[in-house]
């Protein structure tokens, strides 16, 4: 049986060749996109993990200070317990660095005592062994700094260099007293490492007499004594803990691309689906000879179970190699993302794991296996009378049409009727998600056949012959047009839903912009936010602008990391009163009418941070100030695009009074005569700029800069667009190859009976459009509706904040263009494949 | 065969080859060949003796290799693409052995196809292709579709396509070679009555004796080339 069933499918795909690769390209891209996504996600967790562990050493836990600031005196408090465990003072920022030409590195700093290090962190056990006075001026001098290789060979510096690093508001000039060698599995995250005495560190960093944590090694029994052993303001944790931070972080990130790549393996079921079922009506006649001929039921599932694991095996073998490639190009992406908005991490490397090829294989056996059930059912169900007469397949069509049409009606309730289940959990978004697209999935033959019947009349009207057969071929192979719409449809609702998402967020973005920067100068440190290093304007330059007479109004602020219950934000401190005066503040949860704000008991809360704190307004929130934890009431949620981590907004006065931290990161100043912004822009940034590690910029340069980080944030999107658009591709072209090739013997006839070359071509092309029409406008609605689903129910549950949701008519008209340019193309290889044999050819056929 | 001036159908050395090389196939070889308008002519000869694609040539949905194909004064050898379809939809009629009809479109529609290519499907011709199928004692079975058919019933339905249009000349392949006898004789009744009714050439493949009586003029052909040619009553 096996030995008929492959000379069958290999005698099949002999004639098929095409349509058979189209299958294996249309699992593969599916597979792909999934692979990639995770693989980019998973190699910038790693780099993060890395980095994190790598630094860490043979460390297995930190001591770090509950409200942020941990001193010299703590530790050695704790070091004169003599605790049995090692423990070593830790300085770990982030820097820049200017190499010979002025170009910018980040760098990190780890400041080490190296006498308690060496025991921890075997890498700091460096040494320049063959010079002596090297290795006491390490000691001894400061700002002398011993550079990993790597990060040597990058600024060109070498033993007795000078390097530049830019620190804060100020730059440090500092001597390289060593090179460090960076070996084992984890030189990849050690290569930009500054290495210096902790005093050295402290004072580069602005910080003197304070540390970052405490690193301890512990053995397995002893983190309970030696959380317990802590005072007040001091905790433990754990090195893994850490390391998993950054998940943590990027979680609403990581969910989305999660929902990104789950569609794509759903959109690649639906291919395989569909060719699987094309194989199957074109074989129609034979299966029921077979059958006629003694042939069991389940030796014709044999056949289709092989053909099914045939494409799976294919599909996984390129789409993982493809993912591979796709992963290599989206760590790029994915990385500078995280940077941009959330952690600094090194550019990961794309690696093709283990586990890639694990998931690769199962989405392609899935697919394939749930694609062919189907057809494999019906393969092997149907009587051979009933495969022998058309009638009877077109009748069970078009019942099915039917019967599909209130259990997907039944799949869209059902999505809606979800969204009414309490709890947070995303999973009941990724059910109503499924829901939907299946909703909409069932839709598809009813309304293929519905436009298919319209369009039939209405070429029958007007006496275009092409367009009437076109619609009749449509509506008459409707067991396989109806699945071709559906998968073309569910690839294409896919980019309409990131665009939709993306054109939505873009716009809300912008508005929040010109709501919440009214100012019209912003002054900020040169190191910019770029990989969230704390910097600060020096206070010469505050002062100079206050002297300013420009200047009408100065927004002053301060934004530091917080922890707060547990949830890693920030805390912002401004002039609140006067954003409040100017409406500055975009409201989600406004104050009650008539409400003054109380800068001393009050704050606000941006949506993400309400979101996940799960307060309102009017709720108690706890703030962990450096004189201890401070009750203060929410007076408002505003909406807040810059981070999903949120933030805290307290007035400037009570956070200086509080903090004891007059520092300032940036002023945003409103001008006197608000239309000389350019040529005051112009003079203070000439005025400051060479003096200082400064920026001046207007307004319309805040709102490019965004409008780039922003891109460069969804540009991952733009390359799963092009694959769902390839997806979407190989189905159609599948599909109307396979249509085209069915009815050969049609065409000849019609030839024969005198159709035109012209009006052949129109007809293939007509049958294209016809189902590249109704996919592009069901996908419309289903994008849009996926959308409202990403950004509300998946986003929403998950992390309390959402992306206003617009309706985009651009985005369909762009829709159905797409899919009306991708008709005509999909119908050149039929349309040549036609036109290329002589109608007598084509009737031999039969 | 001397060409007259009533000859509605002239070939002349027609040579159909298929493949290249030492693989070469002649499918008909030096063919001559005059059919006079209005005649009922019958292709005999044995399965490969070149009768379906001397038909082919005939109905313009192939080329010769070598040789002129005329009909009623238009050289098909030397028409190009887009004008040989407008020939065929305009001039010809084709009925095959296996009916070929659409299987998307009714009977109606199959038979009105010519006239939709055309787009000559008025009011009026609609009524035309109603009686037709009345005519050919289908009218009943306008709105089935093909599968809905009897075999019969669909050699009708192509009949009607075949001459909705009014065409110069009906080429048929075996029409009666799936039909039972019965069945056959009415369709061949409906062939023989089509010159008279429609002023139409008819030419016809068959290897059915009955068939081939009913015609006026038998062509023996035999390995591609015509062997015997025979006027009935001359």
């Amino acid at each position: 049986m096996i030995r008929l069933a492959l000379k069958l499918t290999r005698g099949h795909f002999r004639r098929h060749l095409l349509e058979a690769g189209l299958c294996v390209v249309g699992v593969a891209l599916g597979v792909a996109v999934a692979v990639g996504i995770d693989g980019a996600v998973a190699a910038s967790v790693a780099s993060f993990r890395g980095a994190v562990r790598s630094v860490s050493g043979n460390a297995t836990h930190s001591i770090v200070s509950t409200n942020g600031t941990l001193t010299d005196e703590q530790y050695i408090r704790l070091a004169r317990q003599r605790p049995p465990w090692p423990m070593t003072p830790v300085i770990d920022r982030r820097l820049t660095a200017l190499d010979a030409g002025g170009a910018v590195h980040v760098v990190r700093l780890l400041g080490i005592d190296p006498f308690a290090d060496e025991q921890l962190r075997p890498f700091t056990a460096f040494g320049p062994h063959d010079d002596p006075s090297a290795l006491r001026a390490f000691f001894t001098e400061p700002n002398t700094v011993v550079l990993a290789d790597e990060l040597a060979q990058t600024l060109g510096a070498g033993i007795g260099s000078e390097v530049h690093l830019n620190v804060g508001n100020r730059i440090q000039v500092v001597r390289v007293v060593g090179i460090a060698q960076m070996t084992g599995p984890f030189r990849p995250q050690l290569g930009d490492l500054v290495i210096a005495d902790l005093s050295t560190a402290q004072e580069l960093a602005g910080c003197v007499g304070q540390i970052d944590r405490i690193d301890v090694r512990l053995e397995a029994d002893q983190p309970t004594a030696a959380a317990a052993s802590l005072p007040a303001g001091l905790e433990l944790r754990s090195v893994s803990d850490r390391a998993n931070q950054l998940e943590e972080l990027i979680g609403a990130y990581q969910l989305n691309l999660h929902a990104l790549s789950l569609m794509a393996s759903f959109v690649a079921i639906f291919i395989v689906y569909n060719a699987m079922l094309v194989s199957v009506q074109q074989r129609i006649k034979t299966l029921a000879v077979l059958r006629c001929l003694g042939g069991s039921r389940s030796q014709l599932a044999t056949i289709y179970l092989i053909e099914a694991l045939a494409f799976s095996a294919a599909g996984a073998a390129l789409g993982i190699l493809g993912g591979w490639g796709l992963c290599a190009a989206l760590v790029g992406y994915v990385g500078a993302t995280i940077n941009d908005l959330y952690a600094a991490i090194r550019p990961p490397a794309a690696v093709l794991s283990s586990t890639m090829i694990f998931k690769g294989v199962a989405i392609a056996l899935t697919s394939g296996l749930i694609g062919a059930a189907v057809p494999l059912w019906h393969a092997s169900r149907t009587p051979p009378v009933t495969s022998l007469r058309p009638s009877e397949q077109r009748g069970r069509s078009r019942r099915a049409a039917w019967m599909l049409l209130p259990i997907g009606a039944a799949c869209l309730s059902l999505a809606v009727l979800l969204d009414r289940v309490p709890g947070n959990s995303p999973r009941v978004g990724f059910a109503m998600a499924l829901l939907t697209a299946l909703g909409f999935a069932m839709l598809c033959p009813m309304a293929t056949w519905a436009l298919a019947t319209l369009l039939g009349r209405i070429g029958r009207a007007f006496q275009l012959v092409s367009v009437q057969m076109a619609a009749a071929g449509v509506a008459h192979g409707l067991r396989v047009t109806g699945v071709a719409v559906a998968a073309m449809m569910l690839a294409m609702a896919m980019n309409v839903a990131l665009l939709t998402m993306v054109a939505s967020f873009r716009s809300a973005v912008m508005q929040w912009l010109d709501q919440r920067f009214r100012s019209d100068v912003f002054i900020g440190p040169e190191l910019a936010v770029d990989y969230h290093i704390d910097s600060a304007l020096d206070p010469r330059v505050v002062r100079w602008i206050a002297r300013q007479p420009e200047a009408a109004e100065r927004l002053l602020y301060r934004r530091r990391p917080l922890e707060l219950s547990g949830v890693s934000t920030f805390l912002v401190s401004t002039q609140v009163a006067t954003l409040l005066d100017r409406h500055m503040l975009p409201f989600r949860s406004p104050p009650a009418a008539g409400e003054t704000f109380d800068p001393q008991h009050e704050i606000l809360l941006s949506e993400p941070l309400a979101g996940k704190l799960k307060a309102r307004r009017g709720d108690t929130v706890t703030l962990p100030t450096p004189g201890g934890p401070q009750p203060f009431v929410v007076f408002a949620v505003y909406f807040d695009f810059a981070s999903d981590r949120g933030e805290a907004m307290l007035d400037r006065s009570t956070y200086v009074a509080l903090w004891k931290d007059d520092t300032i990161n940036a002023e945003h100043v409103s001008l006197r005569d608000p239309s000389a912004v350019h040529e005051v822009v112009t003079r203070w940034a000439a005025e400051l700029e060479p003096q200082y590690p400064v920026l001046v910029h207007d307004y319309a340069h805040v709102k490019s800069e965004t409008a780039r980080v922003f891109d460069r944030t969804f540009r991952v999107t733009d390359v799963l667009g092009w694959m769902a658009g390839g997806v979407a591709f190989c189905g159609l072209a599948g599909a109307l190859l396979a249509l085209s090739m069915d009815r050969r013997r049609e065409y000849g006839v019609l030839s024969a009976l005198g159709m035109s070359g012209m009006q052949t071509a129109m007809w293939v092309i007509f049958e294209g459009v016809l189902i590249a029409l109704v996919a592009a406008l069901l996908a419309c609605a289903a994008g849009t509706a996926l959308a409202y689903l990403l950004a509300y129910v998946i986003q929403f549950r998950s992390f309390g904040w959402s992306i206003p949701m617009g309706i985009h008519p651009r985005l369909w008209a762009e829709a159905l263009s797409w899919s009306m340019i991708a008709a005509v193309l999909a119908a050149v290889y039929p349309i040549y494949r036609l036109r290329r044999d002589q109608p007598a050819t084509s009737l031999r056929q039969e | 065969m001397a060409e007259s001036p009533t000859d509605a159908i002239v070939l002349s050395h027609v040579n159909k080859w298929y493949g290249h090389g030492p693989g070469r196939v002649a499918a008909l070889s030096d063919v001559c060949l005059s059919i006079a308008a209005g005649q009922m002519v019958a292709l005999l000869g044995r399965s490969g003796s070149g009768k379906t694609t001397l038909l082919n040539l005939l109905g313009a949905v192939d080329r010769p290799t070598t040789g002129s194909v005329r009909i009623h004064d238009n050289e098909l050898s030397a028409m190009p693409d887009s004008k040989l379809s407008l020939f065929r939809r305009r001039r010809l009629g084709y009925v095959f052995q296996s009916f070929h009809l659409v299987p998307s479109l009714t009977a109606f529609d199959n038979a009105a196809i010519p006239l939709m290519l055309d787009r000559a499907l008025t009011r009026a011709k609609r009524l035309e292709v109603k009686n037709l199928l009345e005519r050919l004692g289908i009218g009943g079975l306008a709105h089935r579709y093909p599968d809905e058919l009897s075999g019969g019933q669909q050699q009708r339905v192509a009949i009607a396509r075949a001459v909705v249009h009014r065409p110069l000349l009906l080429l048929a392949d075996e029409p009666t070679g799936n039909l039972d006898v019965q069945t056959g004789r009415e369709i061949l009744d409906l062939l023989q009555a089509l010159p008279r009714d429609f002023g139409v050439t008819v030419v016809l493949a068959t290897h059915s004796d009955e068939a081939a009586e009913r015609c006026d003029q038998r062509v023996m052909l035999e390995d591609g080339r015509v062997v015997r040619a025979v006027e009935v009553g001359s």
